[in-house]
């Protein structure tokens, strides 16, 4: 593409611009990207640089437990802590992008020809990628030697009715350093021709990492792995080369959005804010609609918070502390409707806001697959 | 980790709460939801009926 800037000023009516008139007619501009590459929508991984952290999360042991928005670590016998990391500046792997957080996997302790360690996350509609070349890539680097790492794409097909059994296609094994590294891992993934879908439209493409795995496990060529994995910019795009990694909307506030198709968790910032609005059913209880940012992908059915009523009052021309913690009443895919239970204040009919005690108040709804 | 019916809404709900280790309940869902249904399945052995705690009437 030519770089070429108008060296004449002044046009009379009828002039045309000619190549003499430009200043420059052999340099190149540079791209960034391509306009295909940019786009929204090629990576099917939402949040694959953990930008978003709604649920503050910090670490965890506890299989099938969600830490950056969207990701999930799951694993089989022994000890396995994921948690959130933050790269000091300058040191992301991605020149010109500085990542801000990266997810650590430590696995220790496991010996059953079934142990397993992945991260994963469930991309919605089996029928993505379906019948297409995959990539799915990522960088790593792990602790200590050259690990094994893996991936998978495995095709759930829902619940409801009779569905299909899970197929389950997995990668090359590769193996890690202890520098960060781009590793890609191309993968055909089966049609679902002939296959039978849940009636429940909850079937996804599940994208696992796998760190650590046994014999018998879901990842038999990664082997048992005591280390410490290291893991940024997770990234399944159709095709069979991984292009230039970028966030599945381009944008900080769409990555939010899309985190919160699945997952919305009302904070704080300081204490006293008020939130929702509802009534007093009760002198004794607060009824309160919480409008979502967002349409969840489905309705909710539970309700989390921080498990100290303290944290939590109402707001009905008078604060009154609740005496118990707040609690599901009733939700649809646009909004939750909690109860907040107080020992006695209220007036029933009257109107009513919550409000936060301190920040330790949060108020959390998952619509995950 | 255990999880107790908490109440029933005036739409017909039951709801649960779940206690964790510490005794605190952090969470609380319908019989819908799908960790409570896992948690359940897991009780199956030890009889559902009986593990499932029915708290005090408010």
């Amino acid at each position: 593409m030519a770089v070429g800037f108008p060296t004449k000023v002044n046009y009379a009516t009828g002039d045309v611009l000619s190549a003499t008139n430009m200043n420059d007619l052999s340099g190149t501009v540079n791209l960034l990207e391509s306009a295909a590459e940019s786009a929204a929508g090629v990576n099917k991984i939402i949040n694959g640089d953990f930008g978003i952290n709604q649920r503050a999360f910090t670490s965890t042991t506890t299989t099938a437990t969600y830490g950056f928005d969207r990701f999930q670590m799951a694993f089989v016998d022994g000890t396995v802590t994921y948690s959130a990391q933050t790269f000091t500046a300058g040191t992301a792997p991605v020149a010109g992008y500085e990542a801000t957080n990266f997810a650590q996997i430590v696995t220790t302790g496991q010996t059953l020809t079934t142990a397993q360690a992945q991260l994963q996350q469930r991309i919605e509609s089996v029928r993505t990628l379906a019948g297409q070349t995959a990539t799915f890539s990522f960088w790593a680097k792990a602790n200590s030697g050259t690990p094994n790492i893996n991936v998978s794409l495995a095709q759930s097909f829902g619940t409801g009715g009779s569905p299909s059994a899970s197929v389950a296609t997995t990668g090359t094994v590769q193996t890690i350093t202890t520098s960060w590294a781009r590793y890609s891992f191309t993968i055909a993934v089966p049609s679902i021709s002939g296959k039978t879908l849940g009636t429940t439209n909850d079937g996804y493409l599940a994208a696992n990492i796998f760190v650590s795995g046994g014999s018998a496990s879901s990842a038999p060529t990664v082997g048992i792995q005591s280390n410490t994995f290291q893991i940024w910019g997770v990234q399944v795009e159709a095709g069979s080369t991984a292009s230039d990694f970028k966030t599945a909307t381009g944008t900080k506030q769409g990555e939010l959005a899309a985190c919160q198709r699945y997952y919305f968790r009302l904070t704080f910032d300081a204490a006293t804010r008020r939130f929702g609005v509802g009534i007093a059913d009760l002198s004794t209880n607060a009824q309160i609609a919480i409008p979502f940012p967002v349409t969840l992908r489905t309705t909710p059915t539970a309700l989390e918070q921080s498990g100290t009523a303290g944290d939590y009052s109402v707001f009905s021309g008078v604060n009154v502390t609740c005496n118990a913690v707040p609690t599901y009443q009733q939700a649809t895919q646009v909004q939750g409707v909690i109860s907040l239970p107080v020992a006695s204040g209220l007036t029933a009919g009257y109107a009513a806001m919550g409000r936060n005690i301190n920040t330790n108040a949060y108020l959390g709804w998952s619509a995950e697959l | 980790m255990k999880y107790e019916l908490l109440n029933t809404t005036e739409d017909g709900i039951k709801i649960y709460a779940r206690i964790d280790d510490d005794g605190l309940c952090r969470f609380t869902c319908t019989e819908d939801n799908p960790d409570y249904l896992a948690w359940l399945e897991e009780q199956k052995p030890a009889k559902t009926s009986k593990v499932v705690d029915e708290a005090a009437p408010e």
